[in-house]
Parts: C-alpha cells; structure tokens; sequence
C-alpha cells in the first residue's frame, strides 16, 4: 500500500512537472505582445528584395528560363521530381491552349512583378505570397542548375510571409478598405521563424567548424580569391599574406558568430552585439563575395526577428516604467 | 485545442528544419573526408536522409525552399571551375575568346556560376557516379558551348575549355607562388 502510494505521488510530481513545463512552452510560443513593426518590416524589405532581384535578371531572363535557356529545359529538369510544377511544365501545357510561350514569358513577368508590388504594398499579402511562392518555384525548380543559395532563401521568406498576416497592419488594404487590424497572435509564427534561423546559423557554424581550414584561415583565403568573388570592387587582399593570422581570426569569428548565434541572440544582454556581428558578417559577404542578394535576405531575417525585440523590450507602457527617485513628487503634507 | 494543433505544426516544422540541417552536415561531413572511402553511415545520417527523401516532406521541402542545407562554404570551400571558349570562323581563324556566355546583369552571372558547383563531380573518384552521369556532364558543357556559338554568327566552330581554378594556399604564397594555376579538366569541340 505504501509503495502504492510512493508510485502515485511521484507520478502526480512528474505530471506537475510536465505541466509546468507544457505551460512554459505554451507561453513561449503564444505569450501576445503587441510589437508588429517586425511584419510591416520584413513584408517591404523582403518584398522589395525579390523584387529588385527578379528586375535584375529580366534582360537575361530566356537564357536562364525559358526552353531557349544556355541549357536546355529538359536537361535540367533530368532530376526533377514528375509532381513539382516548374516553368518549362506551365509553358508546355498552355501551349496546348495556343498560348505560345513569349506571352507566357510575359504574363509570368508581369505577374511576378505584380505580386511582389501586392507583398510590399500590403495588399492581399499572405495570397500574394502564396501565389508568388508558386511562381517562384516554378523558376526556381525548372532552372535548377541557375539556382543558389539566396533563392531557397527567398522560397523560405515567401513562405513566411503566408504565415503572417503581415498586411494587418500599414498596408494599403487597411487603407483602402478602411480597415482597422484584427488581433492576431502572431507569436506562434514568429517564434517558429526566430527558432528556424537559429537553427540554420547553428548547423553552418557546425558545418564550417568540421572543416580544418575554417580554423586556419586557408578557406577564408579560399574564399575571397574564388575567380567570381570580389569583382566589383576588385580589394587587394594581398597584405593579408604579412598578417594571416587575421584570415584566421576572420574564419574563428564566423564559426563563432554562426555557432553561438542560437545562445547569444536569445540572450538579451548579448542579443544586440550578436545582431551587429551576424549582419556585419552579412555586409562583409555582400562586399567581398559579391552575393547581394543573398546577404540581403539575410539581414531582413536577422533584423525582422531580433531587432524589434529590442525596441519591444524598450516600449515598455508608460505606467510599467521604473522612474528615478527624484522624480517621485514629495507628498504635499510632508 | 488549437493551440496543441498549432504547436505540433511547428514542432513538425522545426523538426524537418532540424533534419535538413542535419543531413547536411552528414552530407558535407562524408563527402569531404570520406571522399574516396568505404563508410558505414551512422544511424542519425541514415534517419536524416530517409526523413528528407521520404515524399511527403520532399514536398513540403520543395514548395518551400526548406530543402536546401546550410552548410554554405563548409566544411571547405569547394575549388571552382573557369570555362574558356574559343570562337572560330569557317576558315579557322579565331573569332573570339571568352570566359561565359553573354548576360546584361550580374545576377545572371551568379547564377550561371552556380552550374560549375556540379563540375566538381567531375574530378571526384570516376567510382563514384555511374557513368551516364558523367556524359550528362559533359552534355551540359556541350550546351553551353553551342549558345556561346550562337552569340555570334560567324562562329562555325568552338573549343571548349573545363579549368580547375586553383589559388596558391596561404602557404604556397608565402614561398612565392602568387599567381593562379588553371588545370585542364575537359576539351570540347563543337
């Protein structure tokens, strides 16, 4: 009986714990705060982003989309799964229609165009970004070989962008419409975002701090004299030979940077500094790597997640505000 | 109710980001030290892929750009490639030589790089891959050089060069080898 009884209460103490613990989860990921200049932010940047990219390469758009592209459609799409829908598909099944494919070309042009206006805009948003994921896809896995990095980068923030009802707050739809937002917990969303690209930092500082030349500065060395790096503003990284113990400390900081970032982003009193340091990381890509695109996504990321953290922590209400001493009025009778 | 919903959703999500991540540190991991070496996958790399390649979450992967790693430059920074085609007319004199083909942008020619990422396939153990995946390879290189040729209307004919680029180490330039060395890979004649 008295072991019984033993089994019963230790058991009703691990319930209480995982129901401490369920609690603790569920405010993490549904505690509201009323911060949503995070999603007017990360829906312009973001859309203006995937804009500037697509307008930049509409001149050489046949030589990388079309079926007169460098390598031809049914080459790349060799490896294609048969139910992803890529551009080639959509081109050959309205030609079945009579639609012959430069109106195609065209309509997918204008159309990209059109909903990356819709995202940044605010109008429609989540539909918008559903429909410009689709499209974006459909470029992106019909050109497979012509697809990099900051392209799944921008299927991911697409993708977000459905989550979020970013178009609640200053979009042109409430301003048409003359609509006031509606309370949404966005937290859900944003919490899965925030986690997502902590995790992403962790494993590409995992992944760099497996390769031993991330620790002696040869890939860093490697890095900034690949034939395609640095051609735009042409650094002579020469003096770097005097000095490498700098391209090692260049490659330990990145490591760190990217490894640490899911401790030291959460961690208020370092979250601001770390904020600085990855965007910094980010700038420094853009320059030297000459990946624009790329490390401007990924500063939208950076910033739309932890930088309004920061002026959340500052908003406190008024009321809620510590107030120095000698500010607090003498009571009139003393 | 909702909020259990809501919360396995994301729990779903974050494990399938946790997964890809994963894979690709496997993927980085073996390819580059076990290059050219018999491996037993261990159990977590062996999940990782079965959970990534199963068709549900491809799906959801593709349609959502989670199905790229982000072992971006890592664990080494891969050797890249450099092309070089030579333009001749009928009577065999040389046209023109260049490096790619023609683009307005320079976001066109980031992308157009990216190709050379499966090149690498090229100079990897000839085991390693059936060999229909390397007369793919060569077809692609093939491809590109016919559009060279059809940039310009006088070109009858082109030869197509695959180069290893290779910068000296921090080492090498230290004891003076500070210029770059090409090495042929392939030579195509259209």
């Amino acid at each position: 009986m008295k072991i019984l009884f033993l089994l019963m209460n230790s058991k009703i103490k691990v319930m209480k714990k995982l129901d401490v613990l369920y609690t603790k989860i569920e405010n993490f990921f549904f505690k509201q705060n009323n911060q949503t200049e995070f999603l007017s932010f990360f829906r312009v940047a973001i859309g203006s982003v995937i804009l500037l990219q697509f307008i930049t390469v509409i001149p050489d758009f046949d030589k990388l989309f079309s079926s007169s592209s460098i390598i031809p459609q049914d080459i790349m799409s060799v490896f294609t799964p048969d139910w992803l829908i890529t551009f080639s598909k959509i081109v050959t099944f309205l030609q079945d229609f009579g639609i012959e494919e430069s109106t195609t070309i065209m309509m997918t042009k204008i159309s990209f165009i059109t909903l990356c206006i819709l995202i940044i805009t605010g109008f429609y948003s989540r539909v918008s970004a559903l429909l410009l994921l689709i499209l974006q896809i459909a470029l992106l896995k019909g050109s497979s070989f012509f697809a990099y990095g900051a392209d799944f980068f921008t299927s991911m923030s697409l993708f977000y962008l459905i989550l979020f009802p970013s178009d609640q707050y200053f979009s042109l739809r409430n301003f048409i419409f003359n609509r006031k937002p509606r309370e949404i917990n966005i937290t859900p969303a944003k919490r899965l975002f925030q986690i997502h690209i902590s995790i992403a930092y962790f494993f590409s500082g995992l992944d760099k701090a497996l390769g031993f030349n991330w620790w002696n500065g040869e890939s860093i060395w490697k890095a900034i004299h690949l034939p395609y790096s640095n051609r735009d503003l042409n650094f002579d990284f020469s003096w770097l030979i005097e000095h490498s113990y700098v391209l090692s400390f260049i490659g330990w900081s990145t490591i760190i940077i990217e490894m640490c970032y899911p401790f030291f982003i959460w961690y208020k009193p370092t979250q601001k500094t770390w904020l600085f340091l990855t965007v910094s990381m980010h700038l420094g890509i853009a320059l030297v790597l000459n990946l624009y695109y790329f490390s401007a996504i990924m500063i939208v990321w950076n910033i739309t997640n932890f930088y309004f953290e920061q002026t959340a922590k500052k908003a406190v209400p008024s009321s809620k505000k510590k107030i120095s001493t000698q500010y607090i009025p003498k009571q009139i009778d003393s | 109710m909702k909020k259990k919903l809501q919360l396995s959703g994301i729990f779903i999500v974050l494990l399938i980001v946790f997964t890809i991540g994963m894979k690709g540190i496997f993927d980085g991991y073996y390819g580059f030290y076990y290059e050219n070496k018999n491996y037993d996958k261990p159990l977590a790399y062996v999940i990782s892929e079965n959970i990534a390649q199963s068709k549900p979450v491809n799906m959801l992967t593709s349609y959502t750009g989670f199905d790229t790693g982000y072992g971006f430059y890592a664990p080494n920074v891969a050797s890249d490639f450099v092309m070089s085609f030579e333009l001749k007319d009928k009577n065999g004199n040389i046209l023109e030589q260049k490096n790619m083909p023609y683009f307005k942008s320079k976001e066109s020619r980031v992308r157009y790089t990216t190709v050379f990422n499966m090149f690498l396939d090229k100079i990897s153990n000839k085991n390693t891959y059936d060999r229909k995946y390397y007369q793919y390879l060569d077809i692609i290189i093939k491809q590109i050089a016919a559009h060279v040729m059809k940039e310009n209307p006088k070109a009858s004919s082109v030869t197509t060069k695959l180069y290893l680029y290779d910068y000296p180490t921090i080492a090498d330039f230290k004891q003076g080898r500070t210029n770059e060395n090409l090495i042929l890979i392939d030579e195509f004649k259209n």
